[in-house]
Parts: structure tokens; sequence; C-alpha cells
């Protein structure tokens, strides 16, 4: 099982309440924790990011995610509390998880999370939320610093704050309150809630391990997350803001190239250089939730320039993808990171934008993979975390690349374009895909074409309807031309897959779709 | 039209096909656990009632879904169209007025470039609210930012050059002109 599976597992239960739950004030009440992720076309996401693995999967049968009480027990460690030395769930994770339970934790309370026809959630024993945040105080390995109350305590006191916790806007001041007290480790109280929509600020944090001068000062960080419009492709816009008062530039600048990202977060499985092209460095970029089922490769160039005292790196999608490797499933993926110095030269303040959108999720589901597990991250903790163990990150055959301003000069023998094979196909050879796989592409497919032909005006319905400004004329006209076929397309389609679909165990039963059964878009 | 993009008509598209697979995969359950009642001979009036009450449940479930999408929309608040830079301080002379004119084009590296005509200036002046201008700044003005329309332009760090040049229409008394490092965060 990947970790980053168990994350989204957990914070897909979010959205597959949602999805099963028209109640207006249930939703109202998520989409205070999760801000951005309840509105029509924003809620579902949870299922397009499990159909894209599916998609991709080398094996789609192994592509299911864990159930939510199997994704708890492999964040907390099955019960037995957290293994700091593992390295596998880091303070980001950690501190993912903490809210994601917090929030769990007060909705359920309240009577907010409805369970019915959502099998992962009816069987879900919902003391594993006690136990995720009791274990948020538990040191880690980067930190170092124990929490000096039992863990029965820290939850006693957590579960006291709960009554001013009904949203993202108060995690700020519960993760200060809780951090100061103990109850939490300062890494995971620094890191902001995830932000899909809006802005996300993070408490200032005194860091106070007087182990190592680095270790030590303050941290404080926020995101944000929009959505932008690029040549009619919807993308996700993400932008971080952290800065370490104790770490000097110097030190981030030595991490910083992209060329490192692998050594520094699993969600980066590696970093391939390129020949580069006009001066402009190339890498193929890897990455992957789960590297023995997907990964996509996305062939990216980038800039180094140093300006006033500040380190800039710029990317963007390589000018010629092809013959590189590329899988092509990242339609934008552009942005930047800034490294600024601060607190008279000891201290950095990283800042990064991310503009992203990926064929088949949308914005607010790219936006969510992206701030769960592993793109934001690079803005997050994931720069400063590396740059204080820089020797440990090393990694046979894969050292740390240092700082050097663009263009970088095409040494030849430095040139190493791919050849390597796409993925998707898999070593086993072809497999029969889910169910579900099929009956999304056809009905992705055959919608698409459907809303295509039966209005010339299409693309200004779909304008309208990405802004939300359609009346309920234009609605009424919409629906007027196409309400027919709406009605009886699904009918037809289920027809033709029903015929299409082997009969056998799995064809047509609710356990081919896997644990979401009757399963959320 | 089967590659799926993020495009906003497949983006709806394939919002609506979502429904539509969580209907179908609901009622070939359904169908399926009947049929294989049916088979066994197992399949009673209250198993009829129960297909049935699931099939009308879910599917008016389904049709309000479709419904308040088609309405509502997905309810992108969208990122705003224009950003501003960091104030950059004008000067040295506070009774003149200056001019900034773009002298290096604002890039990332790549050889793209924003085009001058996304670019205007803001006034910054204390006491006053902020003036955008075409880059004649007035008077007593503190700071100026950079102002893109950055419709379709990627993100990016975007590196230039202004140079700020004391208006000689004034009564300046230092005839300067500075060439100042710019960048704005798209």
């Amino acid at each position: 099982m990947a970790v980053g599976h168990s994350l989204l597992a957990v914070y897909g239960a979010f959205d597959q309440v949602v999805m099963e739950n028209p109640d207006e004030q249930v939703r109202a009440r998520i989409e205070q924790f999760l801000p951005g992720t309840t509105g029509p076309g924003q809620r579902g996401w949870y299922a397009q990011i499990q159909e894209f693995v599916r998609r991709h999967a080398t094996d789609p049968a192994a592509a299911e995610f864990p159930t939510l009480d199997d994704a708890f027990d492999e964040l907390t460690g099955r019960g037995g509390g957290f293994d700091a030395a593992s390295q596998v769930v880091g303070p980001r994770e950690r501190a993912r998880l903490t809210y994601a339970a917090a929030a769990m934790r007060n909705l359920v309370d309240s009577g907010m999370m409805p369970r019915e026809r959502i099998p992962s959630l009816e069987t879900f024993n919902t003391d594993r939320l006690n136990e995720a945040l009791s274990q948020a105080g538990d040191s880690t390995s980067s930190s170092g610093s124990a929490a000096p109350m039992p863990g029965d305590q820290r939850l006693n006191r957590l579960m006291g704050m709960m009554s001013t916790f009904s949203g993202r806007d108060d995690w700020t001041s519960m993760m200060a309150e809780a951090a100061d007290e103990g109850l939490v480790t300062p890494d995971i109280a620094a890191i902001p809630a995830i932000s899909v929509l809006g802005e996300s600020t993070g408490p200032v944090i005194t860091l106070g391990n007087a182990a190592a001068d680095a270790l030590q000062g303050e941290s404080r960080g926020k995101c944000t997350g929009e959505v932008i419009d690029s040549d009619g492709v919807l993308c996700a816009l993400l932008t971080t803001e952290f800065e370490r008062s104790t770490i000097s530039i110097d030190k981030v600048k030595s991490i910083v190239d992209p060329l490192n990202w692998d050594n520094c977060n699993k969600f980066f499985v590696h970093m391939q250089k390129l020949k580069p092209a006009g001066g402009r460095s190339q890498v193929l970029e890897y990455v992957s939730t789960d590297k023995d089922l997907y990964v996509i490769k996305t062939a990216l160039k980038y800039w180094k320039q140093e300006q006033g005292g500040s380190a800039v790196i710029n990317y963007d999608l390589s000018d010629n993808r092809k013959g590189t490797g590329d899988t092509g499933q990242v339609r934008v993926d552009s942005g930047y990171i800034v490294l600024n110095p601060i607190n008279d030269g000891q201290g950095t303040r990283v800042l990064t934008s991310k503009m992203v959108a990926i064929d088949g999720l949308s914005p607010t589901a790219v936006a969510i993979y992206a701030s769960v597990l592993g793109w934001v991250a690079i803005g997050e903790m994931m720069m400063f975390d590396c740059a204080l163990r820089a020797s440990a990150a090393k990694q046979p055959g894969d050292p740390l690349v240092p700082w050097q301003n663009s263009p970088e000069v095409d040494a030849e023998n430095h040139a190493s374009i791919s050849q390597s094979t796409t993925t998707g196909s898999g070593a086993g050879g072809p497999r029969v895909p889910p169910v579900a796989g099929i009956l999304m592409a056809e009905a992705s497919s055959r919608m698409a074409d459907f809303i295509e032909s039966t209005t010339k005006d299409a693309a200004v319905i779909a304008d309208k309807w990405v802004k939300g400004t359609l009346s309920v004329k234009e609605v009424a006209d919409y629906t007027g031309k196409v309400g027919a076929r709406l009605a009886s397309e699904p009918w037809r389609l289920l027809d033709d897959m029903l015929n299409r679909i082997p009969t056998g165990p799995s064809a047509g039963s609710p356990s081919a779709d896997g644990p979401e059964g009757g399963g959320s878009p | 039209m089967t590659n799926p993009t993020s495009s906003k008509p497949v983006l709806l598209a394939e919002y609506m096909a979502g429904i539509w697979v969580r209907m179908l995969r609901r009622n070939a359950a359904v169908a399926a656990e009947a049929s294989r009642k049916m088979a066994a001979g197992d399949y009673g009036y209250d198993d009829y009632l129960r297909s049935v009450t699931t099939l009308v449940d879910g599917n008016l479930l389904d049709g309000m879904e479709l419904a308040e999408t088609l309405l509502a929309g997905p309810g992108f608040k969208l990122a705003p169209d224009v950003a501003l830079s960091d104030p950059y301080p004008v000067g040295p002379d506070p009774n003149s007025e200056y001019e900034v004119t773009v002298t290096t084009a604002l890039s990332r590296g790549f050889g793209d470039a924003v085009p001058v005509a996304r670019i205007s200036f803001e006034a910054v002046k204390s006491g006053e609210a902020n003036r955008r201008t075409s880059g004649v700044l007035p008077v007593g003005t503190d700071h100026f930012r950079l102002v893109v329309n950055r419709t379709n332009l990627q993100s990016g760090y975007y590196f230039g050059q202004v140079t700020v040049t004391a208006r000689p229409a004034t009564n300046a008394s230092v005839a300067d002109q500075q060439v100042v490092d710019v960048a704005i965060k798209l």
C-alpha cells in the first residue's frame, strides 16, 4: 500500500460523503473544512483521481485505493505508534493526516458525516481518528522534539479545543495553541491546512531544538489555490510562501536544482537529466503516488538566475517533449521557485507558484493531487528539510547537483535523452480494465461528442458553466435541446456495456468497481 | 473526441459523464442482483420493492445532481487577470514627474516575454489612492508597481528592466535617469 493513496483515501472520504448526500448542511460543513471541493464540478474529485490512477496503472486490478480503516492503519503505524525512523510518513504527511482526522472527528461528533451508502465509511472505526490525533505530538526524526505529555492527555486537550474548530480558518490558531502546549510537534503545526481554493496560513512556530542552530528560529508559511484559464484550459494555480529564519539561502540553493528533488521527496520518483536546449536545462520528471503502479513522466525545461541576492528557477514544459519519454498526461506545468534572503542573510523565504493541468482531472482534483501529495511540498518544507539533511540526501549514483546559473552548456557527454518507453502497458501484457474504467472512458467520450454535437453554442455554454453564470433561461434552452438524449443516453450506454463486458464474477457487480461500491464519479 | 482534457466543454462532459457512470453502476448492480435472485427463484415482492426503491433513490439523487450542475456551474472562481509586482522606489526628486518605460522585456529565460501592451504602472503615493498610469508617474509618487494583464501567460517569475526618467516638462532639478531591475510573479 502507498502512503499517498492512504492519504487520498482519508481526504476522499469527505468527497464520498458529499457525493452521496445532497444535504446542503452536510456539504456546507465539509466546505468549511475543505473550501472549493464541494460545489458542482468541484465534488467528485476522489473518483476522478482513482480513475486516473486506474487508467495509467500497469496493473489496473491492483489500482484499488485502500479502505478508510486500512488507510488509517498505514498512516498511524497500525496502532503501534508512529515510527519516526521509517521516514515513510514525514511531518508533511502527518500534518495532512492530523488536519483530516480533526475535521472528520468534528463532523462525526456533530452528526454531519452521514456514512450510509459508503462502504468504506459504514464500517469505519472512528477510534482511529483519536489515534491519529494523539500521535500528532509524537516526535519525528527531523525535529527530535518530543511532546512531554502522554498521548491520551494530548488527545484530551486537543478534543477540548475542538469547540473552536469549525473550519479551515480556525486551524491556524488551534495549531499555534496546540504547539505551544506540546500537543503537536512544531514541524506538524507549521504546515498549513491544504488549500484547494483560497488562502491557508500556518501559525508562526518557534522552533527550539538546541541541538543545532538551523533547527531553531521561526517558521511560517502559507498556501493559496485558485483556478485559472490558460488558453481555454482550466488549470490549478497553486502558490506557497514559507520561511525559516535560521536556514541560509546558500544552504537552500545547494539543493534546489530540480535534479535533486528525487533526493528530497518520494513523490519525485526520479529526476532524469536531459540534454539542454538553447541554454535551458532540461529534466524528465517522474512522479507517482505509487511508483510500482504508475509513473507520470513530464519533460521540463528550467532556467536558473540570481538577481539582487535572490535566486530564481523558472520552469515550464519542454519545447519538444517528443522522444524524451514524456508520457503526455500533463498539459500545463509552469511556475517558479524564488529564494529570498531574510533575517540578515541567516534565513530564507521560499516562494513557489505552479500552474498545472492534467488530462482527465478537474482543477479541483489536480489541486488536491498536488497538495495532498507532492508538488506543493516543494514550497512547503521540502527545501528546508532537504537543506538540513543535505548530506543524507546524497544517494549512491545520484549526487546532489549544486546551483549554477543558466545558461547550461551542452556538453555532449552529458546528453542523456531518455530511450525509455512510456508507462501504461505494463510488463504483464494487456489486461482487461475494470468495469469502472470502461464505463468512464466510454461515457466521457460519448458525453463529449454529445455536447459538441447537440448545440453550436457548446463552447459558450461551457464557458458560462465554468464561471457559474448560466441563467435559468439558458439552462432551460440548453436542456430543451439536449434533454431527451440526456435522459435516454445512460440507458443506451448501459445496454451497450452489459453486452460488451464479459460475463463473470466481476461483470456488472458492485465488487468489480472497488471499495467505493455504488461509487461516485 | 476521445482524449479527455481540461478544456471547458470536455470538463463539463466529464463531470456529467461521471454522474452517468454512477447511475449506470448502481443500476447495473441492482439489475445483476435481481437477475441472480430470479435465476435462483429467490426474487420476491420485497426484493422487487427494494430494487425499485434503490433505483428511484439513486436516480433522484443523480437527477438533482445533473440539474444542479447545469444551473450552478462548477463554481470556479477564476484567478484575476491582473497581477501586481512588488513596489519600486521613485526618485530622487520628489517634485518631479517621472516616466517609466520598459527597456528590457519581462521574460522567464525561455525567450518568451510579456507583451509591452500588457504592462502598465501603478503610482503609489502616500495618503492617496493608488493610480493606474501608462507610465507617467505624477509628482510626489513614492513607489511604482508593474501591472500586468496575465491572460494566457504561463506562471513564472518574469525579469526585466525599466528606465525611470525625470520628465523635462517639469522643473526637476536633477535630470536623472535610472535603470531599475524589475520582476513580477505570475
